[in-house]
Formats: C-alpha cells, structure tokens, sequence
C-alpha cells in the first residue's frame, strides 16, 4: 500500500483519514451510480457495514454453489477436467 | 408515577407532581405514553430525595417504527443539578446534564446507538469538564456516531481489533472489502465457467467472433442452473483445448474488467490478483466464452 499513511511521529492526518475514506467510498457499489461528492462518514459506515455483510453472504452462497456443482458434475466432460486442475493447482 | 418497564429497561421513580423536572426523560418506548419532558429547564433541580440513583441503562434496543413518542432519557441521580444546555442537535427536547458528583461516567449509556434520522432525538450526556455548546456537543454526538460505527466494522473485519487508531482500522477495512470483492468474482467466475451453457453473456462486438462458439463447449455435461449470467448463447460445442491456444483478447490487457450481471452486482475485476498462472488458465477458459463490456 501506498506509505505515508501516517507521519513518523504517529500523528495520523486529517488528510489521510479523508483519503481512505474515500477510498472506501470507492469501493462501496452504493456510490457508484451517481457523481457523489457527499461523503456523510457515518453513511459511508454504516453502509460498509451492510456491504462487508453482503459480501459475506455472496461469498457463502457461491461458495455452496460451487460445491454443488462440483459435486454433481459430470467427471468426463472437458470442462470438468480443467476446472478440476484449476482447483488443484 | 413509577414506571415499571420491564423490557425497556428504564425505571422511573418520580413523583408526578412536581414540576421542575424538564429533564426527566423517560424512556418507554413501549410504552404509549408520553413524556411530558419540559424543554425549558431553566433550572431543573431534582430535588426530591426519592429518587433513587437508578441510573438507568439505557436500551438500546430497535427503534420501534411506529412508536409514537419521543424516546428521552431518563437522567436521574439523587443529587445530580441538570443544566440546562440544551443543545440544538436535531432535536427538541433534549437536555444535558453534568454530572457533578457521580464518580464513574459509565453507568448511563448514550442513547444515540439508534438511527434517529427521522424522528428520534439524540441524547448526549456531556462528562465532567467538558464543553456544553451547542456546537462542540453536536460533534461529539457525530464523534461518537462515527466511533461506534467504527467500533461494529472492527467487530466485522477479522483481524481488526488489534488495530488501534482511525486510519490503519480504515487500511484495514479497506484491505479486507477488497479482497472479499475479489473474492467473490473468483467464485462467481469459476461457477460461470462450470456452466456456460446457460450463462451466455451479450457478446461484444470486439473480436470475439469466432469465439463465441465456445459457449457451447460445457454442453454436454454441466446444465447446472444459476442466475449468474444473462442468456444462453447456443454454440457448436467445440474442444475445450482450443481456446487456450487462442490468442488472449484484448481485454486480458485491460487493468480491469467489469461485466454487470443479470442479478445486478457487478464484479470489478482487476489483474493484481495474485495466482497468476491458475488465474490466466481461468482467464482464457473463462473469457473465451465471456466477454467483456463495461
């Protein structure tokens, strides 16, 4: 990551809380659509919070998803082959 | 009149008659009734001696849609003065009280865990020696707002409470929405490339042409249903071997690649993902039957 997060003294800057606010900010998918200029901190928690947690389930359910269709999949066909040597490797 | 809530949490024991307590907030929330919490406490003196130092805790729990009253806070200690500051924080009747003689400042909680967007009122209890405007009260209210949020993301984030200050708890949730991100496009692309019959993606005009025929080539096996990807793009089946030998698109240059899905997330896609011979394997299984549009 980039260095200079906070300065030697550990006073950690207003400059550099701003920035990885709005890092975050960027990352969120709520603040995608429109131009938002406006970045309430605690909406921008509160909201990296709900995202944090959806992502987790995503994660969850694909994952049982993938497992299913491992588990069902046909063990000769090309495609398996390959997806089994990724998942090997 | 002594209210009992038993699952609100507040006890009141006042006697109802005098008037001088503005700042007797009382929190029943379920409760219908209404908290006659006089706005103006010039000077509220508790000065009755029945009340009891039932520093109530306040709960916290969820805001009740449709509770009719205004939530207050109970603030009663048996010798406490309740000043009257009476702060302007998106509220009506709010008071602060400085403790005067109560040793630990703990025992009563701020009832500003809620979200009091649209009705609520935030209740601040300003400590000893600190300042009681208006202004410097309202940003310790957004102070401790934003704090607590904080607080729930390192209780989210593993690995973040042994992190203390503001921007590295920050780096770290960063670190760790991202990595959950690409971690669910791997995922997604992984069961997207296990059942591409079904999840054709629009192709793009871009040269992927003679591609496009790879869509059938898990045909034969995998009809694995999924709302991962939009429509099914009917193709000749052909050798799965064939599209690793194909030269990469254009899009495998790109920094980052984002395709929308039917289900409307969109994964963001970028190359710093650090399997870089199991990623480009997937890649060109994966692409050559996708393709990308931002």
């Amino acid at each position: 990551m980039s260095s200079g997060r906070s300065s030697s003294r550990g006073n950690i800057s207003e400059d550099e809380i701003n920035e990885l606010i709005s890092k975050l900010q960027a990352l969120l998918p709520s603040s995608r659509r429109r131009g938002s200029g406006q970045a309430s901190t605690t909406k921008l928690l509160k909201e990296t919070c709900s995202y944090i947690k959806s992502l987790h389930r995503e994660v969850d359910d694909l994952s049982d998803r993938l497992s299913d269709l491992m588990s069902t999949m046909d063990h000769n066909s090309p495609g398996a082959e390959i997806i089994r040597s990724i998942l090997r490797s | 009149m002594a209210d009992f809530s038993p699952n609100n949490s507040l006890l009141l024991k006042m006697p109802s008659h005098s008037p001088n307590f503005s700042s007797l907030l009382f929190y029943g929330q379920n409760h219908g009734e209404a908290a006659p919490a006089n706005a103006n406490a010039a000077a509220a003196m508790v000065e009755n001696a029945s009340l009891e130092s039932s520093s109530a805790v306040v709960d916290t729990s969820p805001q009740d849609s449709a509770s009719p009253m205004e939530r207050k806070r109970k603030t009663t200690e048996d010798s406490a003065t309740l000043s009257s500051a009476q702060s302007k924080v998106d509220c009506k009747q709010e008071s602060k009280s400085k403790r005067g003689k109560r040793p630990h400042k703990e025992t009563e909680e701020k009832s500003t865990t809620q979200d009091e967007a649209t009705k609520g009122y935030i209740h601040v209890r300003a400590r000893r020696g600190q300042a009681t405007d208006s202004h410097s009260l309202a940003e310790r209210v957004r102070r401790e707002r934003i704090s607590e949020r904080m607080r729930m993301l390192q209780a989210l984030v593993p690995g973040c409470d042994k992190v203390t200050g503001k921007a590295l708890i920050l780096d770290e949730i960063i670190n760790y929405v991202q990595s959950l991100q690409n971690q669910v496009e791997f995922l997604s692309m992984r069961i997207a490339s296990m059942s591409p019959v079904l999840y054709g993606f629009g192709l793009d005009s871009d040269g992927l042409h003679d591609h496009a025929q790879m869509g059938g080539m898990f045909q034969e096996a995998l009809a694995m249903p999924g709302p991962v990807m939009s429509q099914a793009s009917p193709a000749p089946s052909q050798a799965i071997m064939d599209t690793t030998s194909t030269t990469p698109y254009s899009l495998q240059g790109q920094g980052s690649i984002s395709f929308s899905q039917e289900n409307g997330s969109t994964y963001l896609m970028q190359q710093a993902v650090g399997e870089p011979t199991r990623q480009e394997l997937l890649n060109q299984l994966v692409f050559n039957n996708m393709c990308s549009f931002q």
